[in-house]
């Protein structure tokens, strides 16, 4: 054991690059592999809470009685599927629609703290690059999921696709100014755009310290992530599959899953912002008092996973025009409305 | 009140000479054939002085004996009286021509297009005399015909020649054998008129126009109708619609098959609310008959084919929602949840889930099962409660108002003149139902409301249906405590030749008002069942409807109809 | 304003997602009650059948042939000819119950039915009979059926004797009770006929 590190030492020292390079790319593989697990348990856990909500079972075979491994399944079955390109798209976009959309959920994974481990009354945020601006860059990340959609819809020479991706853009274009206000809301109470730091300072949570921006952030978040009832782009019954029409095999299974990554990703910014992140009472077990912070973070993540599933086997679709309505109009004054309260209320309370 | 007598005198009087041969069979019925020259103005006649401001339908018949083909009107009244007039008009059967009725009731059009194509009588005057539910190669065959003698079998390809038509598809065509030629049985030349896709193309008019199709595989109703929409951005500036997909030629298969076993082939039409199919060809059979059918079976008729209503309505309204809320909304599958019951307790009287042939002529097929009254009383106060919170449901929310709330609204002008009826008609505010126009069964003795709206938008015409869902929870508890002990079945035989006659019965099915017109030749086998559905006047109605709304309201006008293309397709 | 909340929207899926699953089954494992009307596969009772096609004829999608087997009642059928029903074709209607004049077609519960290719859904008496006389049975009720003709055939020749007799004596009134005694024999041998054709 200490000849392999000091193996690793020497190794360290004398070539910090490629040192570098490799603990990177281990960094990665692992970030990867955990944020894609987490995308996959999102997926089933919208199927099995969606089905509770509608008095049937959801998936129940694979993987015994809870049908755990049901996306294994999916998946497996689509990277087993012909790799079609039809014929009169615009190849290169094509092809690097879902590429880009996985790019964007990785870079917003880089960024965003998974948690903390509370070592020695002292909190070591897990999180792989701890930029100073990573509120707003994680926000702004999140959006290019976007570019990615209308990527997919503008190059598929379909028309439920075009339709699907100027939808697409209109709703993001109309939410992106919304949710930035709100996070620089968020920012200005907490007199820093490190994540890390907004939860640090978060001793009364900002969703009752701003109540209009934790409402307008929610509703945000829901439109950005192209969830019911802002799902125009892919609105099964109009335009059959939106923007992912023309996309078949493990292409469009990228393209599905992202969405779902994202919709992780998107959660776990919310309660960093506005409900306390990793804050909570610390377990006085042991070896559980080193992780209760990442617990308390899990746990939050999935009550604003569940509540978001909620809202989709509650309402009603909107229409594109009532969307952008509803962005413009409504939210984006009252989002200015909400940086002025925190500017008044952040700066008295300093 | 008018009478049928009455109004025979009064076309007598004003047009003398025009009334060729009459029987007024009741005092809600009037058989006759008019001189072909004056039919217009006798129709016009109707409208203006008599009332008669609902154009049913019309029907075509080949009378091969007698050289000449008929065509039938079907004339009735939004409720100012109660009387159906079926004025026939004769034409020879070598060049068959009649006056079409399109510039008098704008309703006629496909009613025309439908005889035209597939008996071959040329209409004067239609202004699109294009084929509905036949596809461009078949047209020209005039399948109704009697001396009709089959479609070449396509699947042996012998005798197929590959062409290539105009859009650069291959096809292949059966050239005419020599046999034929000399039988006189090819058409030798075939209709000319711009095939649907040159209609569409001739319309746009910019290139930020685009033909988007919404069919004919969809979610919007149970069945596959071609939708395009001509959009410019979201907006549809026109809609072309196109029928046909599911034709299954029930009405000349029906002349091939004996009394008993047409009534399985009705069930096929609209296999959703299959026992008010069944209800119309035996209601109409049995008129013809003369037969008399037991108290006992006409309870147990009311009381399936209310709980049918409710079943229909309730997949009706759970699959429009899915529309306008995607297919993870929960209170939809609450609505499949409970129509569960509804479907169990019918099945446990008739043994199918879907497709029942229940209705018997002179009664039914079985009785009701022991405890089902009790099982009955169980489910509906439960349904009673579930469809009162759905009407809470969609009151409270704003979302589906700012959806549903004026789109695609109707005036009650509108709708009478198009010709729809049943939850589409009265949610306008026209107060129009067969169980109060044409009563039949124990409709009489049973005390209900008719429901209606008052914007005639779709969301009036989803909350007309639910609580017709409730007026018909009140109508089967009423059933039940009155319901007879007694045979279910008529004592009389029933013989294997329905002796000649014809009989025009009317139901009030979930979708409207229903009718089928039965003739028998006095063999055992109809001579022509001619179906009036409910759907394919309100089908119609889609193509004005549509113009000037987005893509998502076209989706949802279209769903709220609660079509079934089978059911107009036949 | 104030009466649209949206409140009912988010509290029923949480009401319902406390209540057990009501209508979805596990299916296979969990199969649904079926009432005793329902309309499944036939169920032929082969000791009753008459073999007289009413239910062949009836059939809207032709579906019902007749067939050859041997598990009747050479008494009551007399070709033994049974019905195979084609469930490729079969809507399920029930006019073949309703039609069969001695109600030895009825429709079951078993709901499940797969095959390979088309000829597997083809079923025979064989399948379809819930009731049936063993081999041995029908051997006797052949032997009782042949024992029964004899009888008549020696019935017949003593009447014929008889009548030649007594021709002699009184010819009208003999040849009157011979063609009375012969019809009275046919109308004993027309039902049966009529029974087994």
């Amino acid at each position: 054991m200490d000849g392999v590190i000091e193996i690793i030492t020497q190794f360290a020292a004398q070539q910090p690059a490629i040192f570098a390079l490799i603990i990177g790319i281990i960094g990665a593989a692992v970030l990867s592999a955990v944020v894609n697990v987490g995308a996959m348990l999102v997926i089933w856990a919208d199927r099995k809470v969606m089905s509770d909500f509608c008095n049937r079972f959801g998936p129940n075979r694979v993987g015994g009685r809870w049908g755990i491994l049901q996306l294994g399944a999916d998946a497996i079955k689509l990277f087993t599927k012909e790799d079609v390109i039809p014929a009169g798209v615009d190849k290169g976009v094509y092809v690097w629609a879902p590429i880009i959309a996985s790019a964007g959920t990785m870079l917003v994974a880089a960024a965003i703290p998974f948690g903390a481990l509370h070592i020695g009354g002292k909190d070591y945020p897990l999180v792989v690059a701890n930029m100073d601006i990573s509120a707003f860059y994680v926000e702004a990340a999140l959006s290019i999921m976007s570019i990615a959609v209308f990527m997919a819809g503008y190059s598929s020479n379909n028309k439920y696709s075009i339709l699907g991706a100027f939808r697409g853009v209109a709703r993001m274009i109309a939410y992106e100014v919304p949710m930035g206000v709100c996070v620089i809301s968020v920012a200005v109470m907490a007199h820093s755009l490190n994540l890390v730091e907004i939860v640090e300072s978060q001793t009364v949570w900002y969703a009752f310290a701003q109540p209009l921006g934790f409402i307008i952030f929610i509703i945000a978040l829901v439109t950005d992530l192209g969830r019911v009832p802002f799902d125009q782009s892919e609105a099964e019954e109009e335009i059959i599959c939106g923007y992912s029409t023309e996309y078949s095999g493990i292409r469009w299974g990228l393209l599905y899953f992202q969405e779902y990554n994202n919709f992780l990703l998107g959660s776990i910014l919310m309660t960093l912002l506005f409900l306390g992140g990793w804050h909570g009472p610390i377990i006085p077990i042991p070896v559980l008092d080193m992780v209760s912070p990442l617990l308390w973070l899990v746990m939050k993540v999935v009550i604003v996973i569940w509540f978001i599933i909620l809202i989709r086997a509650a309402l009603f679709r909107l229409r594109i025009d009532q969307v952008t309505d509803l962005g413009w109009k409504w939210m984006l004054p009252l989002s200015l409305v909400n940086l002025c309260w925190a500017v008044i209320i952040g700066s008295y309370f300093a | 009140m008018t009478t049928a007598s009455e109004v025979l005198s009064s076309i007598q009087s004003a047009f003398p000479g025009a009334v060729l041969d009459s029987r007024v069979e009741s005092d809600w019925r009037l058989w006759a054939t008019i001189d072909s020259k004056k039919i217009l103005d006798v129709c016009k006649h109707l409208t203006a002085k008599l009332n008669f401001d609902h154009y049913s339908g019309s029907a075509g018949l080949d009378w091969i004996a007698r050289n000449e083909m008929e065509v039938v009107q079907i004339m009735a009244s939004h409720g100012a009286h109660q009387v159906v007039a079926m004025l026939k008009v004769k034409t020879p059967r070598d060049a068959p021509s009649v006056k079409s009725m399109v510039p008098l009731y704008w309703n006629a059009n496909w009613y025309e297009r439908e005889i035209w194509e597939m008996f071959g009588i040329n209409f004067e005057g239609h202004p699109e005399l294009y084929p509905l539910l036949l596809s461009d190669p078949l047209v020209g065959v005039w399948p109704w015909r009697k001396d009709f003698k089959g479609y070449p079998d396509y699947t042996t390809g012998e005798r197929a020649v590959a062409i290539t038509t105009p859009e650069g598809y291959t096809e292949y065509v059966f050239p005419p054998t020599p046999a034929e030629v000399e039988a006189g049985t090819v058409p030798v030349e075939r209709p000319k008129y711009p095939t649907f896709l040159e209609r569409e193309e001739r319309e746009i008019k910019s290139d930020s126009e685009m033909i988007m199709h919404l069919g004919p595989q969809h979610a919007m109703v149970p069945g596959p109708f071609l939708l395009d929409v001509l959009v410019e951005g979201e907006r549809v500036k026109k809609a072309f619609l196109d029928i046909g997909y599911i034709h299954k030629g029930i009405e000349k298969i029906m002349e091939n098959r004996t009394w008993l076993q047409g009534i399985t082939y009705t069930d096929r039409m609209c296999y959703v609310a299959s026992l008010s199919n069944n209800e119309c060809y035996c209601g109409a059979v049995e008129k013809i008959l003369g037969l008399e059918v037991p108290q006992r079976a006409q309870y147990i008729r009311v009381i399936v084919e209310e709980l049918s209503r409710i079943q229909s309505h309730l997949i009706g309204t759970g699959e429009f929602l899915t529309l306008i809320a995607g297919v993870g909304f929960a209170p939809w599958q609450y609505m499949i949840m409970d129509r569960e019951r509804i479907i169990s307790l019918i099945e446990s009287v008739t043994g199918a889930r879907l497709t029942h042939s229940f209705v018997r002529f002179g009664g039914v097929r079985n009785d009701l099962p022991d405890g089902f009254a009790d099982e009955c009383r169980k489910h509906l106060p439960y349904m009673k409660s579930r469809i009162e919170e759905f009407i809470e449901l969609f009151a409270q929310d704003p979302i589906y108002h700012a959806r549903m709330e004026n789109i695609g609204s109707i005036s009650p002008e509108t709708a009478k003149k198009i010709g729809c009826s049943g939850p589409v008609l009265r949610a306008t505010g026209v107060s129009y139902d067969m169980r109060k126009e044409d009563p039949i069964l124990v409709y009489p003795e049973l005390d209900f409301k008719v429901i209606t709206g008052t914007r005639g938008d779709s969301a009036d015409r989803i909350d007309v249906r639910l609580r017709e869902i409730l007026e018909s929870i009140h109508i089967i508890e009423q059933c039940l405590d009155k319901i007879p002990s007694g045979p279910i079945k008529t004592e009389a035989k029933i013989p294997k030749k329905v002796p000649a006659g014809e009989a025009y019965y009317r139901v009030e099915d979930p979708r409207g008002e229903m009718g089928m017109y039965v003739i028998s030749d006095g063999g055992d086998k109809p001579y022509r069942v001619k179906v009036r559905g409910p759907f394919y006047a309100t089908f119609q109605t889609l193509t004005p409807l549509l113009e000037g709304v987005y893509i998502a309201d076209a989706v949802a006008i279209a769903g709220s109809m609660d079509g079934c293309p089978s059911e107009s397709d036949r | 304003m104030l009466k649209r909340k949206m409140i009912k929207n988010f509290t029923w899926p949480l009401k319902t997602a406390t209540r057990e699953v009501e209508v979805t089954r596990l299916y296979p494992e969990f199969m649904m009650e079926l009432p005793d009307a329902e309309r499944g596969i036939h169920e032929l009772d082969a000791t009753i059948c008459i073999g007289c096609g009413s239910c062949a004829r009836i059939c809207p999608n032709s579906c019902i042939e007749m067939v050859n087997f041997k598990f009747g009642s050479p008494l009551k059928n007399k070709k033994m000819q049974f019905p195979q029903i084609d469930y490729g074709r079969c809507m399920f209607c029930g006019l073949c119950v309703d039609e069969c004049p001695v109600e030895c077609l009825k429709m079951g519960k078993k709901v499940v039915m797969a095959g390979w290719n088309r000829e597997d859904i083809v079923k025979g008496p064989d399948f379809l009979a819930t009731k049936r006389f063993s081999p041995k049975e029908v051997a006797d009720l052949e032997a009782e059926a042949k024992r029964i003709a004899a009888e008549k055939a020696a019935a017949k020749k003593a009447a014929a004797k008889e009548g030649a007799t007594k021709e002699g004596a009184a010819k009208k009134p003999a040849k009157e009770g011979a063609a009375a005694k012969k019809k009275e024999n046919g109308a004993e041998a027309k039902p049966k006929e009529g029974g087994a054709a």
